[in-house]
């Protein structure tokens, strides 16, 4: 009988436990899909077709990086954050979605380019071929590189090579976009991240290829280049 | 450690009618019972992609390590394993038109094959060509082997052997030939230490001085994709065009895949067309050698390094040693691998 009694109070308090679950405030869907562009024309891989700041003209071999630590706001408000690690390969495609949106009216956006110092560890992601191939070695600290974006350039006489990489915790690039999204229940948003490769040389530091180097990997100089000139190689596009 | 897992009753039953072809109906008794097999990657490998069609089983990879060393399937008394010797890491001392033998061992994280990745998807998909294409395997002659039809019947549910069962069968079994055991894996596990020499070998294979991990990434050894490093500044050779010969495109000119570097120290003709005889040479090209063709990788060629890489005489010493740490005896002693009863 003793048993009855204590039972009946907890069985009503699971009801209640319940109950309160059923509450479900409605919430949208964001669907943020990522491209590549050099000054609004698509990125074609190995065409001498572009030209950076310095007047410098490139191709692009490979464009590899992570994207993480995306965070949306509301006046000033953080509302929503992911903690996906995005792998991107331009030669392929690149999104996510979100179904779980706190409706709102969505005025910000930052990200990395990266990832993490708490990530950025030895054989911390999870080992698929592309995460092992980013890995930054042990040797040279550990981690992964946040950026491989490698290619050819007209030097005076001939084409040269560049690779620049990023990589180790203090290169990490934040990035900051506004926006105006109005998040609505049930509804998909579209997100259009656009990346401009030509980004990476202009601003705030105009990096050639020629005066400043073409490699990057350990030179703490131009990867402090380079991290800060990736602060605002995306942009939003309707 | 590769092992065999058993859960539930230890096997499962799956009905092969979904897996056949039109021209390759069930056989009367469709019912295929086959008893997983775990595969598990060594230590900081990549997960490995399996065929949902084709998962590990005892049976499937039985039967391809006998296919792999019978003569049937080819029309000239060869076998897979006459140009993939176990003793040799699975490749040979022999050249195949001119052109070495990459070796079998850890293709299961392929997906580019060949040299010049002119077969590209999952090993399935290179074993059918191994016998489609390269062997021509005549269908009627393996049909009419009792002990095979019956086999492939019991793994498979279909009533004859066509491609698709000897390409997966094969693809199970070269999937175990996996390289996990080298000095410098029981290094990486805590199992033992480098000489002095291995480990500077290893630190300058890991810098930016030596800088041979951009491609051969650890630990696997090989990033699987396709780079120009500036052996050739003419393309004289076909062979020499590499990627190009498959694209077209100009930029692709001497493209090759990265080759895995395991058991490297074994083979006695390095780079796509054997023109290396040791590991020591290899070094020496990479120091001094490369060509600055218009399309050589990026990687290739840095600042302070347009002169090669100016490595001493010790240095490429100790890069050699690391690569020696990269032979894997376990591999090559491994019974359950090598020529069944």
């Amino acid at each position: 009988m003793n048993r009855i009694f204590i039972l009946i109070p907890l069985f009503l308090l699971l009801l209640s436990c319940r109950q309160d679950a059923v509450v479900v405030s409605p919430t949208a869907g964001f669907l943020l899909s990522i491209s590549h562009q050099v000054d609004g024309k698509p990125l074609l891989f190995d065409t001498l077709a572009y030209q950076n700041a310095a007047g410098e003209k490139y191709s692009v071999s490979r464009l590899q990086y992570y994207l993480s630590d995306i965070r949306f706001y509301a006046q000033g408000k953080l509302l929503f954050y992911s903690d996906t690690i995005l792998y991107v390969d331009a030669t392929q495609s690149a999104s996510l979605r979100w179904t779980n949106i706190p409706i709102a009216h969505y005025d910000s956006i930052s990200y990395l380019i990266g990832i993490d110092s708490t990530h950025n560890v030895h054989d911390k992601l999870w080992p698929t071929m592309q995460n092992v191939a980013m890995e930054w070695p042990q040797t040279m600290g550990g981690g992964y590189h946040f950026l491989k974006l490698e290619g050819h350039w007209q030097d005076v006489s001939s084409l040269s090579g560049f690779a620049a990489h990023l990589g180790t915790n203090p290169y990490l690039v934040h990035g900051n976009l506004s926006c105006s999204l109005d998040a609505r229940a049930g509804i998909d948003l579209k997100i259009n991240f656009v990346m401009n490769v030509n980004e990476w040389f202009t601003h705030p530091f105009i990096f050639s290829f020629n005066s400043d180097g073409v490699y990057t990997m350990g030179n703490a100089k131009l990867m402090q280049k380079l991290a800060e000139n990736g602060a605002d190689v995306f942009s939003i596009v309707p | 450690m590769v092992g065999l897992i058993t859960f539930l009753a230890g096997v499962s039953t799956l009905s092969a009618c979904k897996k056949n072809s039109e021209d390759n109906p069930p056989s009367t008794d469709s019912t295929v019972v086959l008893t997983p097999y775990e595969i598990i990657p060594p230590a900081h490998f990549p997960v490995l992609k399996i065929p949902d069609d084709n998962k590990p089983s005892v049976e499937r990879i039985k039967l391809g390590r006998m296919l792999y060393y019978d003569t049937l399937l080819s029309n000239d008394g060869k076998a897979c394993a006459g140009c993939h010797l176990q003793s040799k890491g699975f490749t040979t001392d022999l050249l195949y038109q001119g052109v070495t033998v990459l070796p079998h061992e850890n293709l299961a994280w392929n997906t580019n094959f060949m040299w010049n990745a002119s077969i590209q998807g999952t090993l399935e998909d290179a074993m059918l060509f191994e016998v489609q294409t390269f062997f021509a395997t005549n269908l009627e002659k393996v049909n009419q082997n009792s002990t095979y039809l019956q086999l492939v019947k019991k793994y498979f549910g279909v009533n004859k052997i066509t491609y698709k069962e000897l390409s997966y069968s094969l693809a199970q079994f070269v999937r175990t030939l996996i390289s996990r055991d080298t000095k410098y894996d029981r290094f990486i596990r805590g199992e033992i230490e480098l000489s002095y020499d291995e480990l500077q070998g290893r630190n300058l294979f890991f810098s930016e001085r030596g800088d041979c991990f951009h491609c051969h990434i650890n630990p696997v050894m090989t990033d699987n994709q396709l780079h120009n490093i500036g052996l050739d500044s003419l393309y004289s050779k076909e062979l020499d065009k590499g990627f190009f010969n498959l694209s077209g495109k100009v930029s692709d000119l001497g493209k090759f895949r990265t080759p895995n570097l395991r058991n490297v120290a074994l083979r006695k003709h390095l780079m796509h067309d054997g023109r290396f005889g040791s590991l020591e040479e290899v070094v020496e090209f990479y120091n001094s050698g490369v060509h600055k063709v218009s399309n050589v990788d990026p990687i290739m060629t840095k600042p302070g390094k347009e002169n090669g890489l100016n490595l001493s005489s010790q240095e490429k010493m100790q890069i050699v040693a690391f690569l020696q740490t990269l032979t894997d005896l376990t591999l090559l002693a491994d019974t359950t691998l090598s020529t069944p009863n």
